[in-house]
């Protein structure tokens, strides 16, 4: 079976969404709005979304956003999605992913690649760290509503 | 009084930022992130000034979450100078955060401590209502 990871377009967010229920369960999703930003995503200079194909199926998906921020000066690589089909995980998949998107940041120039993960996704956080990303810091957060 | 940055403060902002990064930044490290605060339009930098002096600052940027379309404020730097420390200028640069996310219709705050800050920054955070969700993770 062929394996690929390529760039996204507008036309996979149909076969990306059920992913992107796997990987927000506890949330209702808005997939009109949802779709509005996959597609600015697509169509954005400063964004890269990837899907993995396997046999014409997409079972893995992943974006960075370039951002600066005021901690550093220059450019780095915040991944703000990543998730592979539940069926299909421990087979590799995600590794391709990020191994992807960390070659294309890296012909970017871009100096290193972020992403946060809650306390809650303790096998992510494996993974992470097999794939040599360190926890640096505790996320902290407030609902204003 | 809380109020934009301006370049003029820009002596004071280093000291402060190398107070709350522990390291030493360039002048040429300072502008260019100053200038990339003034060309954001999600971002922003808000001084503190007592006595014409500037004690205190505040960086804020409004992130849009993925999942459902929405937006989130993110306190991205918060520093107090060592002697003014305690007297509530804290207090009043995270009011004034909570301020500025309703203005941007934000659901909420958030915000990135970095390990080592537990035992000063986090009972801080906490008394404020911020609960602590996850990690940040870092590959160079």
């Amino acid at each position: 079976m062929e394996v690929t990871v390529r760039k996204a377009t507008e036309n996979d967010f149909e076969n990306v969404y059920p992913l992107f229920e796997q990987l927000w369960p506890d949330k209702k999703l808005d997939k009109v709005a949802l779709e509005i930003v996959f597609n600015r995503g697509v169509n954005s200079n400063t964004d890269e979304l990837f899907c993995l194909d396997y046999s014409n199926e997409v079972i893995g998906f992943c974006a960075y956003a370039i951002v600066n921020n005021l901690w550093q000066a220059g450019y780095i690589s915040y991944m703000y999605a990543m998730v592979v089909d539940e069926k299909q995980r421990g087979k590799g998949y995600g590794t391709m992913l990020i191994k992807e998107s960390l070659k294309d940041s890296r012909d970017k120039g871009l100096k290193r690649m972020e992403l946060d993960s809650g306390f809650q996704r303790e096998k992510a956080h494996e993974f992470y760290k097999k794939l040599g990303f360190e926890k640096r810091a505790f996320l902290f957060s407030y609902p204003l509503e | 009084m809380i109020r934009k940055f301006e370049y003029s403060d820009k002596s004071s902002i280093q000291r402060l930022f190398e107070l709350l990064t522990d390291s030493k930044i360039s002048d040429s490290d300072l502008m260019n992130r100053l200038d990339f605060i003034k060309n954001s339009t999600i971002d922003s930098l808000y001084v503190y000034v007592l006595n014409d002096s500037v004690i205190a600052l505040l960086g804020f940027r409004v992130r849009e979450n993925i999942e459902e379309n929405s937006r989130y404020g993110e306190i991205s730097a918060l520093v107090v100078d060592s002697d003014y420390q305690k007297q509530g200028i804290g207090k009043q640069l995270m009011e004034f955060a909570d301020q500025i996310a309703c203005d941007f219709n934000c659901k909420g705050t958030w915000l990135v401590s970095g390990f080592g800050r537990e035992e000063k920054a986090h009972p801080f955070y906490k008394s404020f209502g911020y609960v602590s969700t996850g990690y940040r993770f870092v590959k160079q």
